[in-house]
């Protein structure tokens, strides 16, 4: 097998002896392992890899890494469908299907082409012009024509089935890159003592000596550094990871690679696809490399006009003759190594190159090896139309210009750092002119730079600034060298490559053709210009208004020489231009994997009461209530939530109920100043509260709007029982520990959150101390013994037990706490015991409904906006004690009478819905705007039939009596209701004293 | 009359997994029978708290917020400048502590019911940790002994390392189901057996003779 008719017969890293087959566009394409997707196709001799964003152009393969912007493809079926991956970073492997995408009906005939002959009308920003007209909405008519014609692959709507994990990881030196740097880096590192993590985004170790040929010096070199960090056991190596972004205190999310052995892993084994890993280092060796520049001539993006690297990489790495009459194109020495290699391996070669002077070994050892060399000129147009046919090529000295034949061209226009991640921590790079480059600097405490990101090109140079950044990355840490000087493998000869180079000239400005900058974004030489002169000359501008350097490849080819074509057109150099700031992920992610196994059930935690195993026994429908989980309804009073929590409600008001009220907030606050630190954070007294006894307490926020209420039990001289709303309970805590900590430091009180310790039950209604007596026959709950706001602490069969008579429902009530694993015990001995009354479970909704009757207060009334006074409150405040908020209660702003004060409401219109939410309007109102308030809870109330709610109204009870409008403009509707007392039920509290 | 039920009764019972290799390198379990108190003070009574402290447990508090003291069946830990827990497989401490040490004037709570205490154990152990918690698990940083206090799925808890490959979390009893399927699903590639333990296995002994004496 020869894995496609382009392959050499011999050289390359491919394991020729296992052979793959995968599927593309539909039919088998063979390859080997270690093959991309990319080297299979262009071994297959498929070198129409894609149609370009907007103008429908055919592309081949550019470049043979991450960088690439043309070939992207479509991996994966169904739920497991990925698009716009680059085929140079896919992975041959059986099983793996993937497409061509962004063309219709095919890529190989699309009729989308035929947007290059509109192109005249869509020039850079177009899109921007239609927001402007011709007519106003005019963008919403063109958008989808637009977005239909350009674009690239398309999501699914299917649920992903793989897994994808997330961990956290830890090192000493995080070195980023494993070229010659990196590898030499990470010896020096583990030399001085230091724990090392490497990683490298390619499935080998060598990054650009893996362009090599594998027979000579290079090669055994780049195996010698492999061996050496493979077995130093202080070097973890990670391949196949991505560095996608550094942020603050040297933290670095890596996206590890697991799908290179089995395309669709299996999840319910716990294989995953993909991790994200967040690693924090102590310091980091960046050793990224850098990216070949393409060169500007008319028609630079046809089929065969490929990075001269690249053309050697496909070369020596996957023994692939990329054609068989190559031009190289090139302002640097890299060029000449390609051209080289194409010729040692029979490849017909011309080298063509813009500078006058060349090394002279260069040029005689090309010249010996057959080559065509022309130095002094330039390519200024690829000839072709799906392939490259030949170039024109001119003297720059004559301006003379002929055509030369070829079916690949190779360019090499110089190289661009790679300083993504350097520059996602806010550092901006240099230009140094002598590398025509922008290179990181201002390195941050612990950060290192290493190789051709900081202008090393040659492997020798890269070794060198290698050993260095590990060791001061070592010394950083804190490691003590042992070895003195660090070392590596001694570099041959061949590793001091020539690396000279010349800034590459500008294009002709006039010509047939279209000379693409941004090719990913169809970008253009023109459109710079049209940018430029309709404003946009600063670089950030520059990119948004042409969509230059955006998409997946983030401008990897395109940025510098973008720069340079602005800086052109205007007085500012290179340098003075600037680069855009380049931001995370450094190549695309899957959402899956930032989203890791957050997903489905484990999409946030859940609460659960102690009681909850109960509840799903015995017929409960649950319902989410912040983090928790709790009983809506029962079975036993409806099947529908509808008719289910009135049931529940007549229950509670003729009988006796119980309810989970386990999610209440609770807090033990202890210690011999709890009287007095209560007595300041709640608005009403608490320092006179008799052991024994409870009281209802409203806090304040320290701008005096209402922060949680609740009801505080005093068990002992120095020892409290808070309970809090279960919204406001992790806010109440944090509030205490933050007043204690750092505005009363001196109070010696312990505040502990014992929400999770307590099970918590209401027995609720006319019969609920019959039931308590039945329940707890030992213990006296009679008036007397436990009146109103009453609490006593026992202890049964060994267990505690408090009983709180409190009440939320406005009938007689009282809370049971009791340890959270006797939570079901003690639950299902009261509805036993107290079955011959007819008691029974009542859930949220009805609970939620019975405080609206008593015109209780909760979480949608207590939405930090509200003043005491707003919710009717004002009377508890203690005039002659200090308490946190009373300050700021007096702002005139907050005493102003129109301010939207708590009303209740009950509904004129019978059978019509009152939703939460409607905006309140005063009977004339125009309906429309905010209102005058708005309804904040909303119920049916059985003991007065009617529909009720509790709403906040300008005014207030000022207005009692007043018919108003409920207006629920979402839906279009309008309901009458009239303002009354917000307690609907027993104002007088008689049923709580009975 | 009022039986015990652990919130995480029914989640053992399902059975360990093969992880993706075909093995089980973890031990996960709920430890049961562990008591725990915490203890809160001020300058003025902190000598005579933790001088009471040191007579029932036999050891003094800890004074680092990252490294346990252990003495028999008492793990303390320092969770705050002035405030220690106090974990224990005698389910007479608390008592004790709250009779003895309230007595100095400080304030003692106990928290039994308000966590629940896993055993992480196995070769990976620390694999699986570093999906639960961000922190640095490496023998240097976290060594044998050393505790912290950390979150696990957005809920707090508290990570105590026991041994090599073994490793307690205290998490809010609320959360504790949740958090349970949170853990078995990171397992998952690793593999796992499931087992219910004692506060007992996981320490040395089960009583001091302080705490004995003084009951």
């Amino acid at each position: 097998m020869s894995g496609g008719p382009h392959r050499l017969a011999r050289g390359g890293r491919i394991d020729r002896d296992r052979p793959i087959r995968c599927e593309f566009d539909g039919r088998p394409l063979a390859g080997f392992a270690g093959d991309t997707l990319a080297s299979a196709l262009l071994a297959n001799g498929i070198t129409l890899v894609g149609r370009s964003f907007k103008y429908h152009r055919p592309r081949g393969l550019l470049a043979a890494g991450v960088e690439e912007p043309n070939a992207l493809v479509t991996v994966g079926d169904g739920g497991r469908t990925t698009p716009n991956l680059p085929a140079t970073t896919v992975e041959m492997r059986t099983g793996l299907r993937a497409r061509r995408q962004n063309g219709w009906p095919s890529v190989d005939v699309d009729l989308g082409a035929l947007n290059g002959w509109l192109a005249p009308l869509l020039p850079a920003g177009f899109y921007y012009k239609t927001l402007m007209g011709p007519r106003r909405g005019s963008w919403m008519w063109y958008e989808p024509f637009i977005r239909r014609a350009a674009g690239l692959g398309r999501a699914v709507h299917e649920r992903d089935p793989d897994r994808y994990d997330a961990r956290h990881a830890f090192t000493d030196v995080l070195v980023i890159g494993a070229g010659p740097a990196g590898l030499a880096a990470a010896l020096a590192a583990a030399a001085a003592g230091a724990e090392v993590l490497l990683v490298e985004q390619d499935s080998a170790l060598g990054g650009s000596l893996l362009a090599a040929p594998v027979t000579g010096s290079l090669e055994r070199w780049r195996s010698q550094l492999e061996t050496a960090v493979r077995s130093t056991p202080t070097i973890e190596v990670l391949t196949r990871t991505t560095a996608l972004g550094a942020y603050d205190g040297r933290t670095v999310a890596l996206l590890e690679r697991h799908d290179h052995a089995d395309p669709d892993p299996d999840p319910d084994r716990g294989a995953a696809r993909e991790t994200v890993v967040t690693l924090r280092a102590r310091a980091i060796v960046t050793a990224t490399g850098a990216f070949e520049r393409p060169l500007l001539f008319a028609d630079n993006d046809r089929p065969g006009v490929m990075l001269a690297s690249a053309a050697r990489t496909y070369l020596n790495r996957y023994a692939i003759a990329p054609g068989r009459r190559a031009l190289v194109a090139t302002c640097t020495d890299a060029g000449w190594l390609t051209a080289l290699d194409l010729a040692a391996a029979g490849t017909a070669v011309t080298v063509v190159e813009q500078r006058d002077e060349i090394a002279e070994p260069l040029v005689a050892a090309a010249r010996g090896a057959g080559i065509d060399v022309r130095t002094g000129a330039m390519v200024t147009r690829a000839l072709g139309t799906r392939g490259v046919a030949g170039a024109r090529v001119e003297s720059r000295a004559s301006g003379r210009a002929q055509r030369l034949d070829c079916d690949v061209l190779c360019v090499s226009g110089g190289w661009s750092p790679t300083l993504h991640l350097t520059s996602h921590t806010g550092r901006k790079p240099r230009y140094r002119p002598e590398l025509d480059a922008f290179v990181p600097e201002d390195w941050a405490a612990g950060d290192f730079g290493a190789g051709a990101v900081v202008g090393a090109y040659s492997s020798a140079a890269a070794v060198e600034s290698g050993l260095a950044a590990g060791r001061a990355a070592a010394t950083f840490c804190g490691c003590v060298s042992t070895a003195d000087p660090p070392t590596a493998p001694t570099a041959p000869a061949e590793a001091d490559e020539p690396t000279a180079l010349a800034a590459a000239l500008p294009p002709p400005r006039r010509g047939r053709g279209r000379t693409f900058v941004d090719l990913q974004n169809d970008v253009t030489v023109k459109d710079v210009a049209l940018a430029h002169d309709e404003g946009y000359g600063a670089v950030e501008h520059l990119k948004r208004y042409t969509t230059l350097g955006m998409g997946t490849d983030q401008g990897r080819t395109s940025n510098v020489n973008a720069i340079a074509t602005l800086a052109s057109l205007g007085a500012r150099g290179v340098g003075e231009t600037g680069t855009t700031t380049f931001r995370p992920p450094f190549t695309p992610v899957s959402v899956g994997a930032l989203a890791a196994r957050s997903v489905g059930r484990h999409f946030r935690p859940i609460r659960r009461s102690p009681l909850e195993p109960w509840h799903l026994a015995n017929g409960a429908t649950m319902i989410e209530a912040g983090p928790w989980l709790r009983p809506w309804f029962y079975a036993w009073a409806g099947s529908d939530v509808g008719s289910a929590y009135r049931e529940e409600m007549r229950l509670v008001r003729s009988g006796v109920g119980v309810s989970d009220v386990s999610s209440l907030g609770k807090i033990d606050v202890q210690g011999p100043d709890a009287a007095q630190f209560l007595n300041r954070v709640y608005v009403n007294g608490f320092a006179k509260l008799a052991v024994g006894k409870a009281r209802y307490g409203v806090m304040l926020n320290d701008d005096a709007t209402v922060l949680d209420d609740g009801t505080t039990a005093r068990f002992g001289e120095h020892r409290y029982f808070m309970t809090t709303t279960t919204a406001q309970a992790g806010e109440v805590m944090s509030w205490l520990e933050f007043l204690l900590q750092t505005a009363w430091p001196e109070l010696r009180v312990q505040v502990v959150s014992v929400t999770d310790a307590w099970a918590g039950m209401s027995v609720a209604g006319p019969r609920a101390r019959e039931a308590l007596e039945r329940a707890l026959p030992g213990v006296d709950v009679s008036n007397d013994a436990l009146p109103h706001m009453g609490v006593r602490e026992v202890v049964l069969d060994g267990v505690p037990l408090r009983v709180l008579r409190l009440s939320f429902s406005g009938e007689l009530a009282y809370e049971l706490y009791v340890p959270a694993t006797r939570g079901i015990s003690l639950w299902e001995h009261l509805l036993a015991a107290a079955a011959p009354l007819g008691i029974k479970p009542y859930g949220l909704e009805a609970l939620a409904s019975l405080r609206i009757e008593k015109g209780h207060v909760a979480g949608l009334e207590l939405d930090h906006r509200n003043t005491l006074d707003d919710l009717g409150l004002g009377k508890l405040a203690s005039g002659d004690k200090a308490y946190v908020g009373r300050a700021l209660r007096a702002r005139p702003a907050l005493q102003a009478e129109d301010r939207w004060s708590l009303v209740g409401l009950e509904c004129l219109d019978a059978g019509a819905r009152l939703r939460g939410g409607s905006i309140l309007f005063a009977s004339g109102d125009a309906i429309a705007g905010h209102g005058r308030g708005y309804v904040t809870s909303v119920t049916f109330s059985t003991v007065l039939g009617k529909t009720i709610a509790l709403g906040l109204y300008q005014g207030g009870l000022r207005h009692r009596g007043e018919e108003i409008v409920c207006a629920f403009p979402l839906k279009g509707e309008t309901v009458r209701a009239r303002i009354v007392s917000p307690m609907f039920i027993d104002p007088e509290g008689t049923r709580l004293h009975v | 009359m009022f039986e015990r039920r652990s919130p995480l009764a029914g989640h053992l019972d399902a059975g360990g997994r093969d992880g993706f290799d075909g093995g089980r390198r973890l031990r996960l379990g709920e430890v049961r029978d562990t008591s725990l108190v915490q203890i809160g003070t001020w300058p003025a009574v902190r000598s005579a708290c933790a001088a009471a402290i040191a007579r029932i447990c036999g050891c003094d508090p800890p004074a680092s917020p990252r490294v346990a003291a252990a003495r028999g069946a008492h793990r303390l830990y320092r969770i705050a400048s002035e405030e220690l827990w106090i974990a224990t497989s005698d389910p007479r401490l608390p008592a004790v502590l709250e009779r003895e040490v309230g007595a100095t004037g400080s304030a003692v709570t106990v928290l039994t019911e308000a966590r629940v205490r896993l055993a992480i154990d196995g070769n990976a152990a620390r694999a699986l940790l570093s999906r639960l918690v961000p922190l640095d698990l490496r023998d240097a940083s976290f060594p044998v002994g050393a505790f912290a206090q950390t979150g696990v799925h957005h809920a707090p808890a508290l990570l105590d390392r026991i041994g090599a490959e073994r490793y307690d979390l205290y998490v809010l009893t609320t959360y504790a189901g949740s958090t349970w399927e949170w853990m078995l699903d990171q397992a998952l590639p690793f593999g796992y057996d499931l087992h219910v333990t004692t506060a007992a296995d996981r320490s040395p002994s089960t009583t001091s003779d302080i705490t004995r004496d003084l009951q």
